[in-house]
């Protein structure tokens, strides 16, 4: 491995135009543990997702850990949009081993094809793989795209919104791979919203609140200082039945005004 | 691992169809010659013998009008389809085409153009790179204008599928008035002006080995550079920035991709002129049949695009026969409606 730096960035903005999307964020993504990038819509969290994979020209700030070149940061990290349209009607198994383009690069090998089923059967779509893939549901689609990413042997998995269209259980088995290939070392930022799946499945979590981030760290720590009331105008309390799972209960408040106000 | 037995059974129809397109166009025209008597020329020939009136006649009419005409317009057709093929996978659009970009158009206007002026005579390899520039300028042009005002900035390729479509419209009407204009032209001045105008009505007649050796050349580099394209296009159909995660160079696919297809269409616009829609339709129904893989679908719409174009010429000389239509009339004809079918397929879809 030439280079085992966590990935991260360091002061970094980002504008469209006039809009500011990003401004002075600093977060760190350690290798082995899961992040939850959380935040209201429109916060900056795609954004700065992309910017970690290298998809948006750097404007200010530093991105560190990073490949030396636009090859070795796609092997480095696999990064997976909220959703993929696809314009060709490709079978799922060969949507799958495109993702290993950055590895074989245009002549797929046998050892590719059988990565592309594994990785199916990973995601629990192994029946899928000669199917056209503008036949599957969205949640189908869902798993195809996060096999397409899961494919690659990658140090970081930049996940925007994998759980999006998953049903509840599929939600947990996506989890659970997850969870394993964490355990493996590799490094997994994911954009989410629900507050208490995050509190409960990840290491760790990055906020932003228009374009800033405003907490980072243990969720549980956060949450209990009031970053849901804070952040999404939400309350947030802790229950917990069991010594080793917290359930989080959430509610809207009774006069939900516009969080942001709040904010210094 | 997709359907192997059913691509074997479409590739064996494609080129049966294809030997067909080529016997059926080498054995009709206007002159009345059997087979029979242009091998008895072309055995005379290979011996040194001088063969009867008939033999002779009927192998100077095989190998100096027929086949090259046959030869030239299975090029075209299969150079077209491939840009086509190109077109469609970095727009990411069923509905992208040479035509539909402008790309023909600026061409065969260029050509025409540099035709008019005498350029050809100067040199000839100044007409194919005319007709290059004209058709790069033209879809730089749609590609650009289409790109701007658009949410991010960045390019039309991301931009919707109807601006570029809106863009190619304003820019196939202004090479529209620049063919009036050559019409005016060469209504005043029959000559120059005349034969100028053979650009813009694509079409096969009396095309000769001069024509074959552009069409084929073109064709011959375009397919193998296209085919270089072909995995990086099958990935930029997840999308630019999934592409560019997964290592593509999305610039520089999209600077070489509209490199080939102005090659491709270069060559075949200064070897017949414009033959519209032949890059929409073929590549079209290749699709339908072989699947959406770039490296297969590049192959057999260059097979499937000189068929096609066969069948026009061929139907363009026995509809008024013994007078003939250019064969772009027929494909015009052919791939209008086409075009129509795709857009309402594709607003019930959606």
């Amino acid at each position: 491995m030439p280079n085992q730096s966590n990935l991260g960035v360091s002061e970094l903005s980002f504008r469209y135009g006039r809009q500011t999307i990003l401004a002075d964020c600093t977060a760190s993504f350690p290798r082995g543990k899961i992040t939850a990038l959380l935040g209201p819509n429109g916060a900056g969290k795609s954004t700065l997702l992309k910017l970690a994979a290298g998809l948006l020209p750097l404007q200010t700030g530093r991105i560190s850990g990073a490949g030396q070149n636009r090859l070795a940061h796609s092997r480095l990290c696999a990064w997976m949009p909220a959703v993929t349209q696809v314009a060709f009607n490709f079978s799922v198994f060969d949507i799958v081993r495109m993702g290993l383009y950055p590895w074989h690069l245009g002549s797929p090998s046998k050892s590719d094809d059988q990565a592309a089923m594994a990785a199916l059967t990973e995601v629990c779509a192994a029946e899928l793989a000669d199917r056209q893939v503008w036949k599957l549901s969205s949640g189908e689609r869902q798993r195809v795209m996060l096999a397409r990413a899961l494919v690659g042997p990658v140090d970081y998995l930049l996940l925007d919104e994998p759980l999006t269209n998953l049903d509840l259980q599929t939600g947990f088995v996506v989890l659970d791979i997850l969870r394993k290939r964490a355990e493996q070392g590799v490094g997994i930022v994911i954009s989410m919203h629900d507050l208490a799946l995050a509190a409960q499945l990840t290491d760790q979590f990055v906020c932003l609140h228009r374009g800033s981030v405003v907490g980072s760290g243990s969720l549980h720590q956060s949450l209990s200082q009031g970053l849901a009331e804070r952040v999404f105008g939400v309350k947030a309390e802790l229950a917990s039945n069991r010594w080793n799972l917290s359930k989080l209960t959430t509610e809207i408040p009774g006069n939900l005004t516009n969080p942001s106000k709040k904010l210094p | 691992m997709s359907r192997p037995r059913s691509n074997q059974i479409i590739w064996l129809v494609s080129l049966a169809l294809l030997l067909l397109g080529i016997i059926a166009n080498v054995a009709s025209g206007s002159a009345d010659v059997s087979a029979a008597e242009t091998l008895q020329g072309f055995i005379a020939k290979l011996q040194g013998n001088q063969p009867t009136e008939s033999a002779g006649l009927a192998w100077t009419v095989f190998a100096q009008l027929r086949l090259p005409r046959t030869l030239t317009a299975a090029f075209v057709g299969a150079a077209l389809a491939v840009a086509g093929v190109l077109a469609q996978g970095l727009f990411r659009e069923h509905l992208a085409s040479p035509t539909v970009l402008g790309s023909e158009a600026g061409g065969s206007v260029a050509a025409a153009v540099a035709f008019y002026l005498g350029l050809a005579y100067w040199h000839p390899l100044l007409l194919p790179l005319a007709a290059f520039a004209g058709a790069s300028a033209a879809t730089g042009i749609a590609v650009s204008i289409s790109g701007r005002g658009s949410s991010d900035g960045s390019s039309g390729f991301a931009s919707p599928i109807a601006n570029l479509m809106l863009s190619g419209f304003a820019i196939n009407a202004l090479l529209g008035a620049a063919t009036s204009l050559l019409i005016t032209v060469a209504l005043e001045e029959p000559g120059r002006a005349g034969r100028a105008l053979a650009f813009l009505i694509g079409g096969f007649q009396g095309k000769g080995f001069e024509h074959v050796a552009i069409a084929s050349t073109t064709f011959a580099v375009g397919l193998l550079a296209a085919l270089r394209l072909a995995r990086p296009l099958d990935v930029l159909s997840l999308g630019e920035e999934t592409a560019s995660s997964l290592s593509i160079d999305t610039r520089s696919l999209r600077r070489w991709t509209l490199a080939v297809i102005g090659l491709l269409v270069a060559g075949s616009v200064s070897a017949a002129g414009a033959l519209p829609f032949v890059g929409l339709m073929v590549p079209h129904v290749a699709r339908h049949l072989a699947g959406p893989s770039h490296r297969q679908l590049l192959a057999l719409s260059a097979v499937q695009g000189a068929c096609l174009v066969l069948l026009a010429d061929l139907m363009a000389r026995h509809i008024r026969a013994p007078a003939e239509l250019p064969a772009s009339i027929l494909t015009a004809m052919l791939g209008a409606p086409f075009f129509l079918m795709l857009l309402s397929m594709r607003r019930s879809a959606e």
